[in-house]
């Protein structure tokens, strides 16, 4: 009963988007009246919304009910739509602040969480809600006003302090680096289906955020500092964040020896494409920012809800204790499977679009560099993709548990083909997406729409590609391919005979602990500068601002003696120095 | 003085019972007269609203020219008023419901706590300098007492250091009275206001500092908070959760409605109130990352939320002080609410230590739900209470171009969640072992949960209170108002 009403609970953002009619708004107190509106770009937003939060249900309402959990999660999902129905800044600080705590408590629900990971979750969070706050605040004082829209007659360098302030705030939110510390760890940690929530729509809200600042300043990434080549030169900088961000981010993935914090850090390489694209913030640049947005959602959704799915029937996350899954979850290896090709932007799947795009708007702009280091990172990204359809489902099963594993339930797996179809039919027709989804926004921004002659196709000025060919050419190939492999299968088997040369040395069998991806990735500490990046972290920055933080505290905390003869001497000292400087002064 | 609806009842009425007390402990009617008195007092200080809002009552009482009590009752005054009545109601409530410790239920307990109301009630109304110093050292002993009641060694010291630090502020405050006295030659506020501008100028600062300090010892302000956490952590819970409710707001109260009467332009002063409420909350919410005892914490968060008060309502703009007066009314609910609960964590694990609450979270679900919303709210996240009190403020420094304030606000709002948060982690420690202590009724929890509830309504629906504040913060500003209505009725 409870999980039923949990449920339709989660339905309550498709709800929203399709039943919202007439803007609503609420008197807080004396200036301040919160106004709620469907923009299309909100919209947009809502619409991952309303799709993630049934599908991230669905799992947790396996085994007991957990009501705590579902009570934080209505009200996350609240104050979501709250943050991306909110037409001033007060309403969409509410909605992020409720996303915050609620989102924390969340967070709290999962038995690995540590004292460290929760502390940072949330003082990244609130870092970024604070700063969020202070920009409001900033903006209130320039304009007069908090309501979301176009700020007129600014000064150069107010525009720059608004936007510092509020480009922070989104980026310690979407994970950008140095502000990424949290990521990493509470994607970990998190309850195994509430990490795919926090990949899929949490960190999104930052990037909505981001979408959102050009529509206050309209012409802030053009103006503000001149172009650049062919592009705000303003966004340069945001550019190569997000560019540093992924490059970096991917190889810290590769070398990840745990499934849940491999995804984690391929998601901030992921996002880090998308800052890339907004700091581009050509009209296809931002185009390629929501198609990326759109398709990050999908694919992290897939690939967290299977990885919680082989959790939740092997107990392990660990690569090297698990393998050889393919034949025991077929399902759960064809989510993978799509997932992987998804995240890798490879065709058919629309990863590919929304990389394309993206790629496009940087040989758009002529910034090149940025280009091949987005090449770079991105080609990366496949030894990380490789990594998890390789470790978890072929080689050796290397633990009891991954021997005797079953396919998930029926929670996971729904989710996982819903995903999929999603996914296939999404690369299907890339051009429905541009129509239906992307364009709007664009418009509602101001921009060119990018357009589509047809459902199918995507088209940009540098070329474009028919999805429904490509995908009847990739799967009329994967037909064959496979059918060939089970042809031939037979044969391959009777030439791997005991007596065979390759069976001279040791045979390794069942029990032999044996895991062909084992030390994946160690390598990569030998290439120059790559070892120099996996070798260095930020946390000793972080940890030693909190030394510093406990030392003070320790210093102040003398003040505070329980010696009744200190305070009076204290306060009778204050008195007479304050006297001394005040009449002396005079 | 058979008028029915005047001020002097909000302190003659907890005298008078509390003076009768031995007729009511043979009636078995202490419980429920501990409850009602405030309860009345609330009443009445909702029935007086309509008529102070119109003009301030001012009410004299002769008992030979020129001594007489001077009341005066203004919007903000009967804001504090009702906040005290509320607010000793619910711990009234608290420890009728919550069956607590005997010492707590008895006649002494009684008496004591219906004279701190009566001596809050009685600094906040006052008109007049001499009965201000009189009715602080009857807050002041009965709070004392009240912190002694246990009569266990850490109760007993704890109230040794009160007697102690409490006596010296006194002694500064009586200093300043006397010396007011000296150069003016009267105590009433309004003819002290009137010609405070005439004394010299060094005299004026030396007044002023005395006190200044006197009555920064009893409003908390760092450097003369000290002696708090001491306090607060010696004293039961309940009577901590009156200190940090009523008592420090009362002297807020006072020191800044002495600032607006005596001063006639309150910016001289302005970046004295602003520094130390600043300093106050930045050094209070560091010290208290180290706490390892949950009233210990509290003490110092507490002296975190006076500051932003103070800082707030120092700045004296009608916004911060409309915001300020909202996060003083918001800080005694949620302290309230916060210390009854250690009360009760207290009473069921006879540990309040961070190392003994790890796993609360599945011993008692309601009392670290609750603790997570109070966290919260004084935190100021919204749709909590705290949250709108603290935009208020907020948005009254970015109305008056001052950016600094909100960075400090911001950047002590940050640290304090650090602890907040480390204290909630704890609560939900999955791991730990916690033995069942002694159950609870669920009556216990009525007055935590109606805290509670008052927060969240609060936080979503502000505007029905919002007149309340704006006018005591114009009340507290229209000094001409003031005076001229202390003026018309003296004697």
């Amino acid at each position: 009963m409870i999980k039923l009403l949990f449920f339709t609970v989660s339905l309550t953002p498709a709800a929203t988007l399709l039943g919202w009619g007439e803007g609503l708004a609420w008197p807080l107190f004396e200036g301040v009246r919160l106004t709620l509106d469907l923009t299309p770009l909100s919209a947009f937003f809502l619409l991952l919304l309303a799709m993630a939060a049934p599908l991230v249900a669905l799992p947790m309402l396996r085994g007991t009910a957990d009501s705590p959990a579902f009570v934080l999660f209505g009200l996350l999902l609240l104050g979501m739509q709250l943050l991306l129905l909110a037409g001033d800044f007060i309403s969409l600080f509410i909605g992020w602040e409720i996303m915050t705590w609620s989102s924390y408590l969340l967070l709290l629900r999962s038995a690995r969480t540590d004292l460290e990971t929760a502390q940072s979750y949330i003082l990244f969070n609130l870092l970024s809600a604070f700063l969020l706050l202070a920009a409001i605040l900033v903006f209130y004082r320039f304009t007069g006003h908090f309501e979301i829209r176009t700020a007129a007659g600014l000064t150069d360098w107010q525009e720059i302090l608004l936007a510092l302030l509020f480009g922070l705030a989104f980026l310690t939110k979407v994970g950008t680096l140095p502000l990424h510390l949290w990521v990493p760890r509470s994607y970990d940690q998190a309850p195994d289906a509430f990490s795919a929530f926090l990949s899929a729509l949490v960190s999104k809200m930052g990037v909505y955020g981001l979408v959102l600042l050009p529509t206050l300043f309209p012409d802030a990434l053009a103006g503000l500092l001149g172009r650049l080549l062919d592009g705000p030169a303003a966004g340069y900088l945001l550019a190569w964040i997000g560019v540093v961000t992924s490059i970096v981010a991917t190889f810290k993935a590769i070398s990840q020896e745990d499934m849940k914090r491999l995804l984690a850090y391929s998601s901030i390489a992921q996002l880090g494409y998308i800052t890339t694209a907004i700091g581009v913030g050509s009209s296809l640049a931002l185009g390629g920012a929501l198609y990326q947005a759109l398709v990050h959602t999908l694919v992290k959704l897939l690939l967290f809800i299977s990885i919680a799915g082989i959790v939740l029937r092997t107990g392990q996350r660990r690569f090297n204790d698990l393998g050889r899954l393919m034949e025991r979850m077929p399902i759960s290896f064809f989510g993978v499977l799509i997932g992987i090709i998804g995240l890798a932007g490879m065709p058919p799947l629309p990863g590919f679009a929304a990389k394309y795009l993206i790629f496009v708007s940087l040989l758009d702009a002529r910034w090149l560099l940025l280009l091949a280091a987005m090449v770079l990172a991105s080609t990366a990204a496949f030894v990380y993709c490789y990594k998890l359809i390789y470790a978890p489902f072929l080689g050796h099963a290397n633990s009891a548990s991954a021997k005797t594993a079953t396919e998930a339930p029926w929670q996971y797996l729904v989710p996982q083909l819903v995903l999929m179809g999603l996914l296939v039919g999404l690369g299907l027709f890339p051009g429905l997406g541009v129509r239906l989804l992307i364009d709007p926004v664009l418009i509602a921004l101001q921009m060119d729409p990018l357009g589509s002659p047809s459902w199918g196709e995507l088209v940009t000025p540098y070329g474009g590609y028919d999805g429904v060919v490509l995908m009847v050419v990739f799967g009329t190939a994967f037909v064959l391919v496979t059918g060939l492999f089970f042809l031939l299968r037979g044969r391959m088997r009777r030439a791997g005979s005991p007596y065979d040369l390759s069976y001279a040395g040791e045979v390794p069998t069942a029990e032999t602990p044996l895991h062909y991806g084992a030390g994946m990735g160690r390598e990569l500490r030998r290439i120059p500068l790559v070892g120099w990046i996996l070798r260095h972290s930020t946390q000793g920055f972080y940890a030693a601002l909190v030394r510093q933080t406990r030392t003070a505290a320790e210093l102040l905390s003398g003040f505070y003696s329980g010696n009744p003869q200190a305070w009076v001497l204290l306060a009778v000292l204050v008195f007479a120095l304050a006297l001394q400087a005040s009449i002396g002064g005079i | 003085m058979a008028l029915p609806l005047t001020p002097i009842w909000f302190v003659a009425l907890p005298l008078l019972v509390a003076f009768s007390s031995p007729l009511w402990a043979r009636l078995r009617l202490l419980m429920p007269l501990l409850l009602g008195v405030p309860l009345t007092l609330l009443v009445l200080a909702i029935a007086l609203h309509p008529l102070v809002r119109t003009a301030p009552l001012v009410e004299t009482i002769v008992i030979a020219p020129p001594l007489g009590i001077h009341l005066q009752l203004d919007s903000a005054s009967l804001l504090l008023i009702a906040l005290i009545g509320l607010a000793s109601a619910l711990v009234a409530a608290f420890l009728w419901l919550g069956d607590t410790e005997a010492h707590l239920r008895g006649r002494r307990a009684f008496v004591l706590m219906l004279l701190l109301i009566a001596g809050c009630n009685g600094l906040v109304l006052t008109g007049d300098l001499f009965n201000l110093y009189v009715f602080l050292e009857i807050a002041g002993v009965s709070a004392y007492a009240l912190s002694a009641l246990r009569q266990d060694a850490p109760a007993l010291e704890a109230g040794l250091k009160y007697l102690i630090i409490g006596s010296v502020a006194a002694v500064f405050f009586l200093f300043a009275v006397v010396l007011i006295y000296l150069q003016t030659g009267s105590l009433s506020l309004g003819a002290v206001a009137s010609s405070f501008g005439e004394i010299p100028g060094p005299m004026q600062i030396l007044i002023g500092l005395l006190m200044l300090v006197g009555l920064g010892i009893k409003a908390e302000l760092f450097p003369f908070n000290f002696w708090v956490p001491d306090i607060y952590q010696g004293s039961h819970p309940a009577v901590a959760s009156l200190f940090s409710g009523i008592l420090v707001k009362a002297f807020l109260f006072v020191l800044f409605h002495l600032v607006f009467v005596l001063l006639a332009d309150p910016e001289v002063i302005r970046t004295w109130l602003m520094g130390l409420g600043a300093a106050t909350m930045l050094v209070a919410e560091t010290v208290a990352l180290r706490q390892q005892d949950l009233r210990r914490m509290l003490a110092y968060s507490s002296l975190g939320q006076v500051g932003l008060v103070t800082l707030a309502l120092g700045f004296g703009s009608e916004a911060t002080l409309a915001g300020g007066l909202f996060h003083l009314v918001n800080h005694t609910l949620v302290k309230l609410l916060l210390f009854l609960l250690a009360a009760l964590m207290l009473r069921h694990l006879l540990s309040v230590r961070l190392a003994d609450l790890a796993g609360l979270g599945r011993v008692m679900p309601l009392a670290a739900g609750l603790f997570v919303l109070g966290a919260l709210a004084v935190l100021g996240l919204p749709p909590l209470s705290g949250f709108v009190s603290k935009l208020w403020i907020l948005k009254g420094f970015a109305e008056a171009q001052v950016l600094w304030p909100i960075a400090l606000i911001l950047l002590a709002a940050l640290i304090e969640a650090a602890y907040y948060f480390r204290w909630i982690k704890t609560l939900y420690e999955p791991r730990a072992q916690m033995q069942e202590g002694r159950p609870l009724g669920h009556w216990v929890y009525a007055p935590v949960v109606l805290l509670a509830g008052l927060l969240i309504l609060l936080g979503v629906a502000p505007f029905l209170v919002q007149d309340l504040f704006i006018e005591g913060a114009q009340s507290l500003l229209a000094r001409d108002v003031n005076l001229e209505a202390m003026l018309g009725a003296r004697p």
